[in-house]
């Protein structure tokens, strides 16, 4: 019996460990940004001082330099039009492809869905060059303009994607249904497969609106007014100038726009994700 | 993953290791292999990390093929010359993708 105890008290303690062990790994970045946002310069550069606590007050000055002296509201309301931009885009056109490609088409289908993935395939690296060429033609450099065009890009294959396999897991009798009772085509899908999808399509806004506003590669190519810039560009290159990195303001701005992001994982995602076609068809 | 596998396995006497690596990593393989596939292609391409970092330096040896086509095609200007570096990944990018993508069609049939 005791032996059992040890075995049992080993493994929750070496299952804990590793818990303990990866939120550490994961929560360090986000310690690191909001203490080094609230130590006073004197305190950072000091290379003797313990660098995991404030050995001199807190203080606000990086906010107060990051709102009152930088651009800083401007690249976080451009952040938050090109979001919402890109993301109703994504979900006009993301919406009744995923729908057609999971009901309407056979084998065809499945191998369209997949040319889909594959372009999701090809990385931004690839593709910054030719589209600098297109945005060029279109007299849009220098302009967030030119980053709403372009972030559908890769936003549409991702999100037809998953919609595609969202819609397939879903009964296909609820449409029929709404069909043989005088449903037109359209009317079963807006009536019933999209009300239906909510949690799959809150899914696709969240992470459509993560991955436009983390996105770097063509932010940097595309743009380079101040004034323009989102809010990951315009903190990673207005807040340092030329050897001076000014980190207390960097990390204040990395915070400030990681919260919303963080929050809206934890309060959404859990909530939403679980099955609510569960008992739909009985 | 469907749960009575796991419950079958656990009834047939295995034990947490033997579940994990005869039963649910042999079942999630062909995710696995798109996850990786994503993680190469990705990492092989990434520019925003060199240049965030270490901006290539010093003399260039942080480098890598996306920021080196980068730096030619839009900060010198030679787009050309930058969409010949940038489309050289082209190709050692659709040999893994494809080794992967057969392996994963081999283990779905």
């Amino acid at each position: 019996m005791p032996r059992v105890t040890v075995v049992k008290a080993v493994q929750e303690t070496s299952f804990y460990g590793a818990v303990v062990f990866f939120v550490v790994l994961a929560a360090f970045p986000f310690y690191w940004m909001l203490i080094t946002s609230f130590k006073t310069n004197a305190d950072l550069y000091n290379v003797t001082n313990v660098p995991f606590w404030f050995n001199d007050p807190p203080t606000l000055e990086h906010f107060r330099y990051l709102f009152e002296k930088t651009l800083f509201v401007t690249w976080l309301l451009n952040s938050l039009i090109i979001g919402l931009v890109v993301t109703a885009i994504t979900l006009v056109t993301a919406l009744p492809a995923a729908y057609s490609l999971a009901r309407m088409t056979g084998r065809n289908g499945e191998a369209l869905g997949i040319g889909i993935f594959l372009t999701y395939l090809v990385p931004p690296t690839l593709l910054f060059l030719p589209l600098s060429r297109v945005i060029a033609v279109l007299g849009l450099q220098n302009s967030m303009w030119s980053l709403v065009l372009v972030y559908p890009t890769f936003t549409i294959p991702f999100c037809t994607w998953l919609l595609m396999g969202f819609f397939k897991s879903m009964p296909r009798e609820i449409e029929e249904a709404a069909i043989v009772d005088g449903c037109s085509l359209f009317g079963a899908f807006f009536k019933m497969a999209i009300p239906l999808s909510v949690p799959g399509i809150l899914t696709v806004v969240i992470f459509t609106f993560t991955l436009t506003l983390q996105e770097f590669v063509y932010a940097l190519t595309f743009v380079s007014a101040s004034d323009q810039k989102p809010i990951t560009l315009g903190v990673a290159t207005d807040l340092i100038r030329g050897d001076v990195f000014y980190w207390g303001e960097i990390m204040a701005g990395a915070l400030i726009a990681s919260i919303p992001v963080a929050v809206a994982y934890n309060l959404f995602l859990d909530r939403f994700i679980s099955g609510i076609t569960g008992g739909a068809v009985k | 993953m469907p749960q009575d596998v796991i419950d079958a396995a656990t009834v047939d006497g295995a034990g947490f290791w033997r579940r994990n690596y005869q039963i649910i990593v042999p079942m999630i393989l062909p995710i696995v292999a798109v996850g990786l596939v994503f993680g190469i292609v990705f990492t092989f391409t990434d520019l925003s990390i060199v240049f965030l970092m270490t901006n290539g330096g010093p003399v260039g040896a942080t480098s890598v093929l996306g920021f080196a086509g980068f730096q030619t095609g839009i900060t010198s200007g030679d787009v050309s010359h930058g969409a010949a570096i940038s489309l050289f990944m082209l190709p050692v990018l659709l040999v893994i993708v494809v080794v992967m993508l057969r392996f994963i069609r081999r283990r779905e049939i």
